[in-house]
């Protein structure tokens, strides 16, 4: 059973007489342990979603299914499965580190003496331990968004709905933001992490889903969608020797080969690369001159890659490395979508 | 301890709420102005007693008096202080959480909204408690001259406690409603001052019916409403229980304020029309027992053995008090938003609220018949209380059943002589812990001590009412009264119902409905002052429309205008109206249906 369900869910605003779209149409199905980047511009319908999920919305149509729990209906059972943290929040006045944490532990109904020990275990999670006896209003901005983390784990949530984690935050904490995620990822919760900013996504989520103006144009496995998008997946070759005559014999793999780039300038091949430049090529250096990087735009299938490591050892070219890089979601993103705003 | 912390579950709002709400120099402040603006009204009083003393010579003599002026100087501030102070409190606890944007991350949990909204109310009222518990000391000169018992002290004390549980819960109600603090405080004082002016108008109701009996309410079904509602308040006589003074205020209060902070809860539900049998139930609780504290109290001075004081109004005036309460009600209930959906079979949909589901969902359909339930309910009351005084057979005739003083003065023939009403002012004024009957204008006792010497009573004469020579009598009786009050639920009711489905915005229905409300109630008014003259603004005015006059006709002993009595003009009127309401609804209804659906989710799951 997928730990997450959602199926043709729909959201419509009222906004005077006209009525406004902002979530049209949405399906995803999350297993447990998935980490979900959810990617879009601003107003494109990631927190009108993340906020059904999270029972604050009610869905126009659809279903939305946590851990098998129909949102709509029972929104008591989904608030004790799931943890929420808002993309916009604030926080008492008056109030410290400790009392707000045992605050919300007591109202998610975690008994008097169980609460001591972890209030202390979510505060060792996000390193405010030493904050403990601070009043809250007093923490800088990176460590009141630990803080909401921190509120956030303390009834130890199946799911995690975090919306916008790491806006408007220095570097740094960013990049504590991130690492707090990783450990969250090893303790094996489901996540969906939404976000306009690309580059932080990449590194922990394994499943990505794009929507713009309240549509999701694609969602999965963070590869198979670059493949999806470009029609092709990158292949990276180091070469200790022979990076000329490599290209040469990849150029010639025309059935499953696109693209062939090389570090210093690029060779695009044409639907079909004339016999004579690849003549050239090879008359130009049979035993090419030195190492040096190649990436190729393989088209073919995926448990055929090897015929091409074959093929170039064979002619005797110096094979170092031969691996997928991480995929460059920016240009998946700029590729998909069109720049429109819901 | 365990058990007793199993037995209450701690209320984390409660805990927070209190951990900070004496943090920092601000509520030092708050106390320390409370206590100065006490100790200053005080000190001014006594000083100017004293020197009234140092310049007339009066002694020792009247200090108990001076005693219970100074009480009551303290209570007139502290009242107000209070009244104003927890409004401000809780009118902004939940729009605050809104603004500072920590109100989604508090409904995410799993506290229940009843514990949420508990918490901020008890946590608000308690501040209040501290209050009124710092300012005893400043009661203790009121002992120290005398003049003021404990009994008294606790009684208003409760009383004012009980009050501002019910005024915090008001406060909490808007503050669930409206998105920011401003509005809410706003609309929360507006709310005050809109009960103040009904208690004015009742009271003014009251001094006017006293002079002439063709003021507004008509009758004397106004100046029962008064009478009563105050006496059940203040009068340590509460649903025939004898208790201490303002018993019947605090217990209505708690009721009340109980169910206004439902209302908060509900608001914050996912699904609010899931608490509408809850909120039903508490409505109807706070109205019936309303009612039966006035009922009881009036029958007591009918039949019971402290028949005292005097009366004006024969029994079946009694029903304007459920009445008042139900006009109030009529606008909130019967209006609501009509889903496309609800629209697409209107008939059915209108029918289902009849069904005990219906009713308990709380949506526009079951409006109509929860408020006809209610007034069934507060008629049965009616004739559960006269069961309950061993009268039940009274009931039929109870227009000619007046209070004691009515019986007394005419014992041969009811209703009572218009000589009776035409004279001064005449009731009871309390004052403090001053009871002062008035008679004919003029005092008769106070404190129950005779000051005039009454003329020698007559021969006590049991009571037996005469029998009307026919139920239908034009003046009419109870079961003209009863069509009455039904005839106008169901014509007000489907009245709103069509002002929220025409305009399909139910704030606008409710405000058309209250207006059109005071146009009914003040239009005679505005009629007899046009024309110079009250004699016929009940019948060319249309004050046959205000169920109170027309109520209060039947009570009348002049002969009635010519034409048909004002209870058959009035209830055919309502009947027609609330027909025609419907009729002109389904236009309405119809363009509701044609449009594409903003459907909650529910209404598919639940219609389809």
């Amino acid at each position: 059973m997928p730990m997450i369900e959602i199926q043709h869910l729909r959201k419509e605003y009222r906004d005077q007489s006209n009525i406004k779209v902002a979530v049209k149409d949405l399906s995803l199905e999350l297993e447990q342990g998935d980490i979900f980047g959810f990617i879009g511009p601003n107003g494109a319908g990631k927190t009108t979603t993340i906020k059904m999920l999270a029972t604050l919305l009610i869905p126009t149509a659809g279903t939305a299914l946590v851990n098998g729990i129909d949102v709509v209906r029972y929104p008591e059972q989904i608030r004790s499965i799931v943890g929420y943290m808002p993309d916009f929040f604030g926080v008492y006045d008056d109030i410290k580190v400790w009392e707000y944490l045992d605050f919300f532990a007591a109202a998610y109904r975690i008994t008097k003496d169980k609460r001591p020990q972890i209030v202390d275990d979510v505060l060792a999670l996000t390193d405010l331990t030493v904050k403990k006896d601070s009043y809250v209003e007093s923490l800088s901005r990176g460590m009141k968004q630990r803080l909401c983390l921190a509120k956030t784990l303390v009834h130890d949530p199946k799911v995690m709905l975090l919306d916008e984690p790491a806006s408007g935050l220095d570097p740094r904490a960013r990049i504590e933001i991130r690492e707090l995620l990783k450990e969250l990822q090893a303790m094996g919760k489901t996540i969906i992490v939404s976000s306009h900013i690309l580059p932080e996504m990449e590194e922990f989520c394994n499943k990505i889903g794009i929507i713009e103006s309240g549509e999701m144009i694609v969602a999965g496995d963070v590869n198979t969608i670059a493949r999806q998008v470009r029609g092709q997946h990158t292949i990276e070759i180091r070469v200790v020797d022979g990076v000329e005559r490599a290209e040469a014999i990849l150029l010639g793999m025309t059935d499953v080969i696109r693209e062939v780039k090389v570090t210093n300038g690029m060779r695009q091949l044409e639907e079909t690369p004339t016999e004579a430049a690849r003549a050239q090529i090879l008359q130009r250096n049979t035993h090419g001159v030195g190492g040096g990087v190649l990436q190729i735009g393989y088209v073919g299938p995926v448990d055929e890659e090897y015929r091409v490591l074959a093929t170039l050892v064979q002619a005797g070219v110096k094979v170092r490395a031969f691996h997928t890089p991480e995929t460059d979601l920016e240009d998946v993103f700029l590729r998909v979508t069109k720049g429109q705003v819901a | 301890m365990s058990v007793i912390a199993r037995m209450f579950p701690e209320n984390p709002v409660l805990v927070k709420e209190m951990r900070t709400r004496m943090r920092g120099a601000r509520a030092y402040w708050v106390l320390l102005g409370y206590l100065g603006f006490l100790t200053a009204v005080l000190l001014f009083t006594y000083s100017s007693w004293q020197s009234s003393v140092a310049a007339t010579g009066t002694g020792a003599s009247d200090s108990s008096e001076t005693g219970k002026m100074l009480f009551n100087v303290l209570l007139v501030c502290q009242s107000f202080l209070v009244l104003f102070i927890t409004p401000a409190i809780t009118s902004g606890s939940i729009t605050i959480e809104r603004e500072q944007q920590t109100l989604d991350m508090l409904t995410m949990t799993r506290m229940t909204r009843g514990a949420m909204v508990g918490g901020k109310l008890i946590s608000a009222v308690s501040f209040t408690a501290l209050l009124l518990i710092t300012s005893l000391p400043l009661v203790s000169i009121c002992f120290m001259l005398g003049g003021v018992d404990p009994a008294m002290v606790i009684s208003t004390y409760l009383a004012m406690l009980m009050g501002s549980f019910l005024i915090g819960a008001i406060g909490l109600a808007w503050s669930s409603v409206c998105k920011t603090t401003t509005v809410a405080v706003l609309l929360t004082y507006l709310t005050m001052l809109f009960f103040a002016v009904l208690m004015a108008w009742a009271v003014g109701t009251y001094v006017m019916i006293s002079q002439s009996p063709m003021a507004i309410g008509g009758g004397g079904g106004g100046s029962m409403v008064a009478f009563s509602l105050t006496e059940s308040w203040c009068g340590p006589l509460f649903l025939g229980i004898h208790g201490f003074e303002y018993m019947g205020f605090a217990v209505l209060s708690a009721i009340a304020g109980i169910l206004l902070a439902a209302v908060a809860m509900a608001r914050l539900e996912t699904w609010p029309d899931r608490r509408g049998g809850l909120l039903r139930g508490l409505t109807t609780l706070v109205v019936v027992v309303q009612a039966a504290a006035c009922y009881t109290w009036w029958l007591d001075r009918i039949y019971g053995v402290g028949a005292a004081g005097s009366a004006l109004d024969p029994a079946v005036a009694a029903l304007c008090v459920p009445v008042l309460m139900l006009m109030v009600l009529v606008p909130v209930f019967a209006t609501g938003e009509l889903h496309p959906i609800e629209a697409r079979n209107f008939g059915r949909y209108l029918l289902s609220g009849f069904t005990p589901r219906g009713l308990a969902r709380g949506r526009l359909a079951s409006g109509v018949p929860f408020l006809l339930l209610l007034a069934v309910l507060c008629i049965g009351a009616y004739v559960l209380v006269f069961a309950c005084f061993g009268k039940v057979s009274d009931v039929l005739h109870s227009a000619s059943l007046p209070g004691a003083m009515g019986a007394a003065a005419a014992p041969s023939t009811a209703p009572a002589p218009p000589a009776l009403r035409q004279g001064g002012y005449t009731g009871t004024i309390r004052s403090g812990g001053n009871i002062t009957v008035y008679r004919n204008g003029v005092v008769v006792s106070i404190n129950g001590q005779n000051v005039v010497r009454a003329p020698a009573a007559p021969p006590a004469t049991p009571l037996t009412p005469t029998k009307p020579a026919s139920i239908w009598e034009s003046a009419g009786d109870f079961p003209q009264a009863v069509l009455v009050v039904l005839a106008f639920v169901f014509g007000f009711g489907l009245f709103s119902q069509f002002l929220s489905v025409a305009f399909g915005n139910r704030w606008i229905g409710i405000a058309l409905a209250y207006l059109s409300m005071v146009v009914i109630l003040f239009l005679p008014v505005l009629y007899g002052i046009a024309s110079n003259s009250y004699e016929h603004s009940g019948l060319e005015g249309g004050g046959f429309l205000d169920p109170l006059w027309a109520i209060g006709e039947m009570t009348n002993t002049k002969a009635p205008d010519a034409g048909l009595p004002f209870w058959l003009l009035g209830s055919v009127s309502w009947i027609v109206l609330g027909s025609l309401s419907l009729l002109a609804t389904v236009p309405f209804v119809a363009r509701r249906a044609m449009k594409s659906s903003v459907v909650p989710y529910e209404e598919l799951v639940i219609n389809v």
